[in-house]
Order: C-alpha cells, then structure tokens, then sequence
C-alpha cells in the first residue's frame, strides 16, 4: 500500500514538473502537450489504443514465456551436460552481441510483417537475460551440498531438481523480472520497424503523420503496461522466494 | 530621426558586414536517406549556390523515425524536405508553424503494383484483394484512388507495407505501394512481370516532397530563406541539365549508392518535377489549383478542419521572387 502511495506521489511530482514546464518555456503542443489532452487522446481514441496494446502484449508474453522456458531448460541442460555449455554458450552470447534489433531487418524476411517476426525477437532478447541468470543461479550452489547428496546415491537429475533448481529461484526469478520489462521494450521496437498492428505501430506512424497526441497516448499506455507486468512478477517473486 | 536613421544605417552595416565575412549557418532535413531523390541541394552545394547566398548548409539525411515536420516546427532545423501535400496541410491542422515555401514533385509520386498474372486489370479490382501502402501520407492517396474508382475502402484490406517489398514478391499481398522513382525501377530492372497503376492516370495529383521552413525564419530571416529557396531550385535546375555530372557529385557524398539505380532514380525524379506547372511556370512551383484540390479531398474525407487554408500553410511569395534564370527549365 505504501509503495502504491510513493508511486502515485512521484506520478504526480513529475505532473506538476511538465506542466510547469510547458507554463514557464511557454512550450508549444507539439514539443510538450498539456497532460489533459493526452488524457483526452487516450480516452477517444482508447479502443484503437487497447487493440494495439493486446497485439504488443501478445507478441512480448508470447516471446517472453517460450523464451523463459527454453533459457531454464538450456542452463539446466548445460549443468547436467557440461560439454553443452562448452559448445553452445559462445554461439548464443555471440548472438547477443549485437543488439537483438538489429536482427530486426533478417527477421522480417524470415517470418513476414506478422506476429511471428516480433515474436522470435523477443524469444532471443528475453530468452537470453533469463539465461544468464539462470546459468549463473544454477552453478552457484555450495558444493559440499552436492557432494552430500551425492554421497547419498543421488543421480545428477535429483540433485538438479532438489537442490539446484530451489537454490537458483532468487536468480532465475531475477532474470525473469528484467526480462518482462525487456520483451516489452523489444516488441515495441520491433513493432516501429515493420508491423501490422501494434504500440510501436501507433507510435510510428503517429510520428510520421504528426499526430503527436496519439503518440504520447501510446507511450503512456504502453509505459503503464510494462509497470504492471513488472509489478506482477514483483508480487510472484514474494510468493515464491519466502525465504529471502 | 537622425539618430534613429543612424543606428538603422549602424545595424545594416554591420549585417552587411558580418554577412560578407561569415556565412550563415543553417541547416536542412531530408525526408529519407542520401539519395538522387534529393540530389539537387546537394548540387547546389557542391556548386557553391548556397555560398552565392551567403549561406553554409548542411544536409541532414532523414530516416524511418525522423520526421522532419516536427524538426522545422521545434527548431532543430531550418528547411526540411517533408511530406506530400497532404502533411503540409495536416501539420497546420495541429498547430504546426511551418510553411510551404515550394514543391518539389508536381505528380503524384505513387503508383500500385500486381503481378501481372493475378488478375487485377483496375483498382476496381482492389476489391477483396489486400493491399499494403505506407501509412505515413501515401495511404492518402490510396484512399483517394479507390473512392475515385467508386471501391468502398472497407471493400480493401489494406496493411501497413515493409521496408522491403519481399512479402509482394512472395505474393502475401496482392498489391503493393510504389514508388515511381525507386521500388517501380527496382522490380523493372529485375524482370518481374507487374501491372503498374499510377495513381495519377485516375485523377489523384497529389504533389509532394514539400520544402518548408517555420513561421520564425520567415518573420526574423526572410533573405536567409530566399537565398535557401533560390540556391536550392538553381541547384534542381543544374541537376535536371546535367544528370551525368549530378550523380558524380551524389556519388561523392554517399559512395555506398548504386549509380545506375540512382541514374535512374533521378530521371524519375526530373519526369515528376519538370511537369505540369513545373515545366510551364518554373521547378518546385506551388501549384494553386492542385493544392485546393488536395485540400478539398482532405476536408471531404474529414481529415483535415475547413478552417486550415492555402495560404496558412504556404507562402508562395518566396517562390515568386526566384530568378527566372534559376527556376525556369
């Protein structure tokens, strides 16, 4: 409760800050709008706002959940197979060593103008920031405690699943967290570069027709999207790692 | 009086001064990359025309999330290269302080393409096809083709169109967005068999790549923009003449071009500039009856508020102060 409150103190600080602003450098609509035309613009035009937000929305949760799922899948491969790691560790941060958007060009002759596209972006973006957390959660178990179970005759899966798996939560769960905000972000780039629907479709084709009311709309929803669905993982990350 | 009248004679002088030691800086954005579809100001450039007005420009090149309405409108640069018709009008609707001061291309520069097996022999034929355009101020001009050819636009699908134009190749959509310049030459010089419709040959003269500047730089530095205009148009006229040493002169500033598309691009471009009243009158002519014709269609269609007029959002003044030696082709 109190969080919330600090939130909505800093979201109105920061009101105050831009419609001061605009009164003191006489700033014209199309620099700074006033915050209650941009109020106004998300409420008319807040069906086509929350059609391209559920088009963004699938493409981040989709990417974000397959990519989360094969990282923990590939780290857990790799601690049980350490000759995996050695193989395909320097192929994927290769891969991340440029920026994932600069796939963006290839990946729209790949899977076409739709979802697909943005989706396999997202796969890589988000998959990979869960990777490194997960790799690094998963190899950082005590190793006396491994050697204990395996004095009790415990195979490398049981003492994957008992003891590393729960010891890697806290860094997994990290990775998660970074990763939403990440898939967002990459969706909505990826969007700006070739889409058919979608946040970042609204905020660049209201840039090239000037509609800079409809663009500051989708960047505050698109904005107050991503604070949300870092707040839920904020909540599952609570429930999950008690023990912190 | 004399007082007055001798600090006014003081502040000329000095300005004439300041102006024959230093050149003015000003600057100017492009609607897209580096390439003979702006080719003229970099030949004003390179010739010097600018300098001739005691100007110093630099060319700044544009890009998929640059929009260079708004870059005028804040400041940030001086002249841009911008939209079609369309957004010189729209851009007033929202507040914008910019002005036309000329247009570079008299036509329409869009046409549509099929493939030349599909089926599709009008835009009537657009019916139930999907149809991708760039929403950026061309679809305006889609839009205005079908209802010209009496096809409802819920009677199309019409898609927001790539960078590249792979998914019409790979035949995802059925029409797609050209422009007559650029992707129309490409797909020529490739040998795949379209059918083109321009939409000029159905009544949409929609001119474009408008040359604006704001309300600020014509009320504080009129001669700065005349001498902008004048370099600029001089430096199209030399480029419309003479297309070999033009592109040698293109090639110098963005190396990494193709010359033979560029050649080609540029003869386009001369085709799109040099017609109408672009060849009777003079280039980059702002085409009265074209513009109200534009507006009208926009005002019909709801896009654009009765209340924006021609004249708020251009100043043909400028154009008709051009030496005739520099516009006339």
């Amino acid at each position: 409760m109190a969080r919330a409150g600090y939130l909505a103190l800093g979201i109105f600080i920061i009101g105050c800050l831009w419609e001061a602003a605009i009164a003191i450098f006489a700033l014209p609509p199309f620099i700074l709008p006033p915050l209650a035309s941009i109020g106004g613009a998300i409420w008319s035009e807040f069906p086509f706002l929350m059609r391209g937000l559920r088009a963004t929305l699938t493409v981040a949760g989709a990417g974000y959940a397959v990519g989360a799922v094969a990282a923990i899948l590939l780290a857990l491969s790799m601690v049980l197979v350490p000759t995996i790691e050695r193989v395909v560790k320097p192929v994927i941060v290769a891969i991340n060593s440029v920026p994932v958007v600069a796939y963006a060009p290839l990946c729209l002759v790949w899977f076409g103008m739709g979802p697909a596209s943005k989706i396999a972006m997202v796969i890589l973006a988000a998959g990979f920031t869960v990777f490194v957390n997960a790799l690094q959660g998963l190899q950082s178990v005590d190793a006396a405690g491994v050697n204990l179970l395996r004095s009790f005759g415990a195979g490398p899966f049981r003492i994957a699943w008992m003891l590393r798996l729960p010891a890697a939560l806290p860094a997994i769960i990290t990775g998660l967290r970074v990763a939403v905000v990440r898939s967002m972000i990459i969706a909505i780039v990826a969007e700006m570069l070739g889409a058919y629907e979608g946040l970042g479709r609204i905020i660049y084709e209201s840039t090239q027709q000037i509609e800079f009311l409809t663009l500051w709309a989708a960047i505050i929803v698109a904005s107050t999207a991503s604070m949300i669905a870092y707040g839920i993982l904020v909540v599952i990350d609570r429930r999950l790692v008690w023990w912190k | 009086m004399t007082v007055l009248g001798g600090v006014a004679t003081a502040a000329v002088m000095v300005s004439g001064i300041s102006s024959a030691m230093a050149l003015e800086k000003v600057s100017m954005r492009l609607k897209w990359l580096t390439q003979a579809q702006f080719v003229g100001f970099y030949v004003a450039k390179a010739k010097g025309f600018y300098e001739e007005e005691g100007l110093d420009l630099t060319i700044n090149p544009g890009g998929p999330n640059l929009n260079g309405e708004s870059l005028v409108a804040s400041g940030a640069e001086n002249f841009a290269v911008a939209g079609g018709a369309e957004n010189m009008l729209k851009s007033r609707a929202k507040g914008l302080p910019n002005v036309g001061i000329g247009m570079m291309l008299q036509r329409t520069p869009s046409a549509y393409i099929a493939h030349a097996d599909s089926g599709i022999k009008s835009p009537q034929d657009f019916k139930g096809k999907t149809v991708s355009t760039f929403f950026t101020g061309a679809h305006n001009t889609l839009y205005a083709v079908l209802s010209k050819e009496g096809v409802a636009a819920d009677d199309v699908k019409v898609v927001p169109q790539a960078v590249s134009l792979a998914p019409f190749v790979d035949r995802q959509v059925d029409v797609a967005t050209v422009m007559m310049f650029n992707e129309l030459i490409v797909l020529k010089n490739r040998g795949v068999d379209i059918t083109v419709f321009e939409a000029e040959e159905y009544g949409v003269s929609f001119p474009s790549d408008t040359i604006i500047t704001n309300e600020t730089m014509i009320k504080d530095k009129p001669k700065v923009v005349q001498g902008f205009l004048n370099a600029s148009i001089r430096g199209w006229k030399y480029a419309h003449e003479n297309p070999e040493e033009t592109i040698d002169i293109l090639m110098e500033a963005a190396p990494s071009l193709d010359r033979a598309h560029q050649a080609a691009m540029l003869e386009g471009v001369s085709k799109l500039m040099v017609a109408d009243k672009g060849t009777s009158e003079g280039i980059a002519v702002l085409d009265r009856e074209k513009l109200e014709g534009v507006r009208a269609y926009l005002i019909e269609k709801g896009e654009l508020p009765e209340t924006v007029k021609l004249d708020d959002a251009m100043n043909t003044s400028f154009w008709a102060a051009v030496p005739d030696a520099y516009k006339k082709p």
